[in-house]
């Protein structure tokens, strides 16, 4: 079961749910303000109608009367009313409704009887409805919501399977297949839309990408057949005594034909392993004990006894590495080492993010060593070594530089600081 | 050691080549040029190891290698020789029961010594006693002899010359070998070298010539006398 950071199946739900309680929560707000506003309105038109009724009875009378109803009171200036209220008034001269300590409240209308000001005060403490029914509506409103969004959350849910439910198996299935062989007529499962047409593209995607890799699988073994079976005939012809007889080759001749075989089967392997899916693939690596592996393995090397190998790493050092093209680098630069160091030494260290291959040499005068076909005066190769080296410190993202000078040929490769 | 050698491979050149090398190293090399008569070679007569090209005009080195392993009733190693060297050519030639794997272009030196060490392997489940050179170790007795001479080991030293016997004629790296001594409790660097300069001193010292060889400081391994 894949599990991501941002799932789009559970942001369906989520965006659902938020909007689904949102939506309730502003319409709850809207009820009760409603019911709020639809209530004082209605205290202010019997406040209204009240003064209405005073003022006509004054007309015709003459006379000042009290409010027909109980809760309702006539002053004659603010100064009557209860002090706080009046100290309201004056911060909010507009104010018509003012909240008493009690915790109800007033509804005022200031109005004219002849000369003289009055105020008509209502406290309708007593029917605010909508104070007294709040806990009650409140529960009321809070099961709705609760109520609506467990529906909203099942219509999420169905939503969300059906529309990331396909999607979600195309990425377990892309996920789960270990070969691209796995995902061969895989979309014919997807239903005929949108995913359908994804499944499609993926699948011949795929079956291009296999095409690919097996055309390259053939190729690289049917030169690697075709080279090497040559190569090795050169090779033994090389070792043989035979090869020690033919008198047309000088000495000269006889050590350029031997480096040209030797840089050749290591061109072979370089350039095959490189052109290999197989080499992409990592792991973390004891570089000494690659060293160490590749020392005792290294043929030219170990009939060399005279040679001064000093290895300067710490055995804890450790790399991310392909084992196979890691030991072709390594391989190569003791190659190099063995047959162009003047004292016949050579140096391995590796220091921070940096490990270098140091020996004596005479001064390598080039502009770009590393280029294929480069080669130095004294060179008796085909000029391939240090562009195949440079080949593979690519691959693994690694900086490869030459330092030469009077009597020193230093070849350092700067690791990627998270790799090693 | 005489040791019995069945070549099959096509390639006439590289065939000649390696049965001229390997009877120079005193072994006996039947040859057989495709994997029908290399069968037949089989079936007549008994071989110490077998050296099998991959890609026969016939019969696929991979498909001979299994028929081989099915038929032969005593375990005959199987050195396959090829040109293909992707790891998938390998797992392919490993899972047909291939005892070790040889790349083309190899080292005709290098297939002396994997036969020898592939044949010794072979040889090794039949005695408790190995002998290289002047060299005797008893591994059940835990005994280990030179020239006659009974050697005293301590337990350390002498499993060490025991995985370099068993690595014999190939090297053992420092790592490989501290790794197989003490896993992964190694206490510190100098102790190998230590209880290498003790083997030396006992296995070494008292005779003319040494068999125990360093690899540039870098591994170690067993020489006889003629192999040096």
């Amino acid at each position: 079961m894949m599990t991501f950071k941002h799932s789009i199946y559970r942001r369906i739900i989520a965006t659902f749910l938020i909007f689904t309680v949102f939506l309730c929560v502003l319409f709850s707000f809207f009820l009760l303000a409603y019911s709020w506003v639809v209530e004082d309105n209605i205290f202010n038109r019997f406040v209204d109608n009240e003064t209405i009724f005073i003022s006509k009875h004054y007309e015709k009378t003459s006379q000042i009367i009290q409010p027909r109803m109980r809760f309702m009171q006539l002053y004659n200036s603010w100064q009557e009313l209860p002090a706080d209220i009046a100290l309201q008034h004056i911060q909010s001269p507009n104010q018509i409704e003012f909240d008493l300590p009690t915790g109800g409240s007033l509804h005022i209308k200031v109005f004219m009887l002849g000369p003289s000001q009055y105020i008509l005060a209502a406290d309708v403490s007593g029917f605010e409805i909508s104070k007294e029914y709040f806990p009650v509506i409140s529960i009321w409103i809070l099961a709705v919501i609760v109520g609506i969004s467990a529906i909203a959350l099942c219509i999420s849910l169905l939503v969300a399977k059906n529309a990331v439910g396909p999607l979600k198996r195309l990425t377990e299935e892309v996920s789960a297949s270990k070969n691209t062989n796995e995902l061969a007529n895989f979309s014919n499962d997807f239903p005929n839309n949108e995913i359908g047409y994804l499944a499609q593209t993926f699948e011949s995607t795929f079956e291009h990408l296999q095409q690919i890799l097996q055309r390259e699988s053939d190729f690289t073994r049917d030169v690697s057949h075709e080279l090497r079976t040559p190569t090795t005939i050169l090779k033994n012809l090389m070792h043989s005594t035979s090869h020690k007889e033919l008198i047309y080759l000088n000495k000269k001749e006889s050590r350029q034909f031997c480096y040209a075989v030797l840089e050749m089967e290591q061109t072979i392997t370089t350039l095959l392993a490189l052109a290999r899916q197989e080499s992409l693939t990592v792991e973390r690596l004891s570089l000494l004990a690659t060293i160490e592996d590749c020392v005792i393995n290294h043929y030219e090397l170990n009939n060399n006894d005279g040679f001064l190998l000093q290895v300067h790493i710490d055995s804890q050092y450790k790399l991310e590495a392909n084992k196979n093209l890691l030991k072709i680098l390594i391989n190569n630069l003791l190659s190099n080492a063995v047959r162009y160091s003047l004292e016949g030494s050579l140096t391995i260290k590796a220091f921070e993010h940096v490990l270098t291959f140091e020996n004596s040499s005479s001064p390598v005068l080039l502009s770009d060593p590393f280029k294929t076909h480069c080669k130095g005066e004294n060179s008796e190769g085909i000029g391939q070594g240090l562009n195949l080296v440079k080949r593979v410190c690519t691959v693994f993202g690694w900086q490869v530089e030459l330092e030469s000078t009077e009597s020193k040929f230093k070849i350092k490769i700067i690791l990627n600081a998270e790799q090693s | 050691m005489n040791i019995r050698v069945l070549l099959v491979e096509d390639n006439y050149a590289i065939a000649e080549q390696l049965c001229d090398y390997l009877a120079e190293h005193h072994f006996h090399v039947d040859y057989a040029n495709d994997g029908r008569r290399g069968f037949t070679l089989f079936e007549k007569n008994s071989y110490d190891v077998i050296i099998l090209d991959l890609m026969l005009p016939d019969i696929n080195g991979i498909e001979l290698c299994k028929k081989i392993k099915d038929t032969s009733t005593v375990a005959i190693p199987v050195l396959m020789l090829t040109a293909r060297d992707s790891i998938t050519d390998k797992g392919l030639g490993f899972d047909a029961g291939a005892d070790d794997y040889l790349t083309k272009p190899f080292e005709l030196e290098e297939v002396v010594m994997r036969c020898l060490a592939l044949a010794k392997r072979h040889q090794l489940h039949k005695s408790t006693c190995i002998s290289i050179g002047d060299l005797t170790i008893d591994m059940h007795q835990h005994q280990v002899q030179r020239a006659g001479r009974l050697l005293n080991l301590s337990i350390t030293d002498f499993n060490i010359l025991l995985v370099l016997v068993h690595a014999y004629p190939n090297a053992v790296s420092r790592t490989e070998l501290i790794a197989k001594i003490w896993g992964d409790e190694f206490p510190d660097s100098d102790v190998l070298r230590s209880h290498i300069y003790t083997l030396r001193n006992i296995v070494d010292k008292p005779f003319a010539q040494a068999i125990i060889k360093t690899i540039h400081g870098m591994g170690f391994k067993l020489v006889k006398h003629d192999d040096v």
